[in-house]
């Protein structure tokens, strides 16, 4: 039988993927029109308002001398780096369900196509599920950078385009490889095994991340002595990482604004050579493992997961007390059993705790004796801000995706006797009981690290709490009102369209929260360093209303329109 | 012509299928029976390519299909036990779709398309999308997909799982001529009713072992039991009898 060119079956795959898209498009119902609207709006304000603080960042930095825009370009290096790992941890875990655990994939191998086209297709879905949200996240930033340094706005989007094409492929073949060999290595070790590989893996990068780029020393220069700080980033040129791509790109935007065309060029080849070499070894590998790495997947669903002793017993110390109505314990017991047997679900969730510690960590480097109340508020909110920020990530990434969880199983609880309301308490409290724990120990523990004591510690322990609640309710409702039955992957729900929104919804609550209590704790602040300013009485109360009515609409709007839309879904 | 020859597959510790031989010829309407978790969609699966077996061959028309899997597939239609359908497609373009992938020509996949729809009849539905059927319409569309390249080995998990009884009787004829045709039918089935009337031969696994092979007359003799019909027959090799009586004994209060 003759042989088709390598593309024809994948091109005609995507030719109806896109047909697919475009029904969908041309057929959506006035309340997905409605909810994508609302969705490109906040998702509008959220570029807007991150284009604007990037934009205040660049503009204040440019307007130091000597330093400013060195600094500027280190900040912006860093920013690559991290949209760099990011990218490629995106795509180890939105590949498992694209290339492993997808139905249509399944599918398609069961048809006359050849595994490499399949892998083709999947690995090109991979690409825009895992990368489109960390763009979205990362493109204020760039055209920030674009915008401060007077860039010409098309040519700059143009040169933008041609280095992140390739910038986002070479994660996608990282993240991708990662994963076939993860699945490879899956038929000679334990789930438990190959987790605790992959995370001490992960935790490893991360503090050679820690170690040789210092992000916490650049802070602490920053706000310690600016004397020192050129000295830094003199350091620091030996350890940017000038074999990443990420280094690449920023030196490209660097050159594009000094002028030297012979730079940018020489950055733009070494970026489009490497990403062909990375193509070019990714479809050779994949080429050679996919189907391999697909049946060891596949096989995994058909062990023998007959509940083990030791399941049994961990099963016994997840019993919960009898005072709790039953309903409300079989649900949080099914939970609790099937978050533990879901290992992609507790890996992910220790490798954030791993690196919430080494954050804890890394506060060390710090100076705990610093006695400016100014410095010292200014750490504090720092580290207020960065905590939320966390605090937000852990949310949607483990309690949005509760109600989708419950998958096509929904009908269960749906047909049972138990009130809708009902079980939302019962997702809310167990969500939040967990998330509030963490969340206070992260504050105690660095505001400890950090030497804030007093009035700052106890401030921060009441914003947490609140911020625990709100974050909680935020992840839930929006979780309700835009469920994803039909996916199991956890980080799949939360890279969602719906998962997007809750993120940027959750990242600015967390930012008008910081705001709102920062601005009375400023003047408090100057009015302890100066008592002859008067004691901003008004500002204090204002700040408490807002928040009062900040902190009231994020619990309850999202959970009342998140109950409403799971009463009138069909099941 | 399938063939198995000693195929033997295992998750971990577990043998789900163990040291299976098959041979169903040209022409031949084969069922394979087994009560749940007994291997048959783990047989089925190796033989589709979406499980690997640790030793064995499985041939289809005389391809390989770990050597030469996509010829293999080319010859076969499979109709999985919960299928996958591009949900936003309409059941037109979900077939040009499937034709593309088995190299048919636009007008071959066309004038297949008409006919099946119209053996179906699901022409007032073809523009429609998926998403829009019940689960016997889908049913319908997978069944479509599966005979639209007129293929040489049918698969089928499960067949009339959802559907309505015309669809039925017309999926028991449209297998009948397929067979007659000079077409394999490989058909897991839980319906024995249908394996009764429909196969020329029935194999029984059970626990990933092939315990009875034959037609119904070969298996009656084999369970020494004369008159019996499949259901008793399959009761008796299966171990289903000690079941039954535990549920006439129960006491519900």
């Amino acid at each position: 039988m003759p042989r088709e060119p390598i593309l024809d079956k994948s091109l005609h795959i995507m030719h109806y993927k896109t047909v697919s898209a475009r029904s969908f498009l041309g057929n959506l119902d006035a309340e997905v029109v409605m909810k994508i609207l609302v969705g490109l709006f906040v998702v509008s304000c959220f570029f807007t308002g991150s284009l604007f603080f990037f934009y205040k960042i660049f503009s204040y930095l440019g307007g130091l001398r000597d330093i400013g825009f060195l600094l500027m370009n280190k900040l912006v290096s860093l920013g690559f780096l991290a949209i760099f790992m990011m990218l490629v941890i995106s795509n180890i875990i939105t590949s498992i369900s694209t290339l492993y655990r997808s139905r249509e994939t399944a599918f398609l191998l069961s048809t006359p196509t050849a595994y490499q086209k399949v892998f083709t297709v999947k690995f090109i879905d991979n690409i825009f599920f895992s990368t489109w949200a960390v763009l979205l996240l990362g493109l204020p930033l760039i055209l920030a950078y674009g915008m401060v340094r007077g860039f010409v706005l098309w040519e700059y989007l143009f040169e933008i385009f041609c280095v992140l094409l390739p910038f986002v492929i070479i994660p996608a073949c990282i993240g991708v490889s990662f994963s076939i060999l993860m699945f490879l290595a899956s038929r000679y070790l334990s789930p438990r095994q190959l987790i605790i590989t992959l995370g001490s893996l992960i935790v490893l990068g991360v503090i050679v991340y820690f170690k040789i780029g210092q992000p916490s020393s650049l802070a602490f220069n920053v706000i310690s002595d600016w004397r020192v700080l050129n000295r830094y980033l003199g350091s620091m040129g030996a350890t940017s990482f000038a074999f990443l791509p990420s280094f690449w790109v920023s030196e490209t935007l660097r050159t594009i604004a000094s002028g030297g065309r012979h730079s940018l060029l020489v950055y733009m080849l070494a970026l489009i050579s490497t990403t062909l070499m990375f193509l070019n070894v990714t479809f050779k590998f994949a080429g050679r493992y996919y189907y391999d790495s697909w049946l060891a997947s596949a096989e995994h669903h058909g062990k023998d997961s007959r509940v083990k002793q030791a399941t049994k017993r961990r099963a016994r110390f997840f019993r919960l007390p009898e005072w709790l109505p039953s309903d409300f314990r079989a649900v949080l017991s099914k939970d609790l059993k099937l978050f533990v047997r879901e290992p992609a679900q507790w890996a992910q969730f220790t490798v954030l705790l791993v690196l919430l510690a080494i954050y804890l960590v890394n506060l060390k480097y710090f100076p705990t004796d610093v006695e400016d109340s100014y410095w010292k508020t200014l750490i504090g909110f720092g580290n207020f801000a960065f905590s939320g920020f966390i605090l937000a990530t852990l949310s949607v990434r483990f309690v949005y995706p509760n109600i989708s969880l419950e998958g096509k199983s929904f009908w269960a609880i749906a047909s049972s006797p138990m009130r809708l309301r009902r079980v939302f308490w019962v997702k809310f409290w167990a969500a939040f009981s967990i998330f509030v724990l963490i969340s206070e120990v992260l504050a105690f523990v660095s505001n400890l690290m950090l030497g804030l004591r007093g009035m700052l510690m106890a401030l921060t322990f009441f914003s947490v709490l609140l911020m625990s609640i709100s974050l909680t309710s935020l992840s839930i409702g929006l979780g309700a009102i835009f469920p994803r039955f039909e996916e199991r992957n956890p980080g799949k729900i939360a890279s969602s369209m719906g998962g997007m929104l809750a993120t940027i919804i959750s990242l600015a609550y967390v930012g008008v929260m910081v705001v709102i209590a920062a601005l009375p704790a400023n003047r408090y602040t100057l009015h302890k360093m100066n008592p002859d300013l008067p004691f901003p009485m008004f500002e204090v109360m204002l700040s408490i209303a807002l928040i009062l009515i900040l902190n009231l609409t994020a619990i309850t709007v999202p959970l009342r329109l998140g109950l409403s839309s799971m009463r009138r879904r069909d099941y | 012509m399938i063939e198995l020859i000693k195929v033997t597959k295992k998750f971990g510790n577990k043998t789900a299928v163990d040291n299976l031989s098959l041979h169903i010829k040209t022409g031949e309407c084969f069922g394979f029976l087994g009560p749940n978790g007994a291997g048959k969609t783990t047989t089925i699966k190796l033989m589709t390519g979406l499980l690997r077996q640790e030793s064995g061959t499985i041939r289809i028309c005389g391809s390989d299909i770990i050597k030469d899997p996509e010829m293999a597939k080319m010859k076969t239609g499979y109709v999985p036990d919960s299928p996958y359908i591009y949900e936003k497609l309409t059941a037109r373009e979900y077939l040009e779709f499937t034709g593309g992938l088995y190299d048919m020509s636009p007008e071959r996949i066309r004038s297949q398309t008409e006919w099946l729809f119209d053996l179906f009849g699901m022409d007032g539905w073809v523009d429609q999308r998926c998403e829009e059927y019940s689960h016997g319409m889908r049913q319908k569309v997978v069944f479509c997909s599966a005979f639209l390249h007129d293929p040489e080995v049918l698969i089928v998990d499960e067949p009339m799982v959802g559907l309505d009884p015309q669809s039925t009787r017309l999926v028991k004829d449209l297998l009948k001529l397929y067979s007659s045709k000079g077409t394999v039918i490989f058909m897991s089935t839980h319906t024995l009713s249908v394996a009764e009337e429909l196969c020329d031969r029935i194999g029984i696994v059970h626990d990933g072992k092939l315990i009875g092979l034959g037609t119904l007359d070969e298996l009656r003799s084999m369970a020494a039991a004369e008159g019996d019909n499949l259901e008793s027959l399959f009761l008796k090799m299966t171990g289903g009898p000690r079941r039954a009586n535990l549920a006439a004994g129960a006491d519900l209060g």
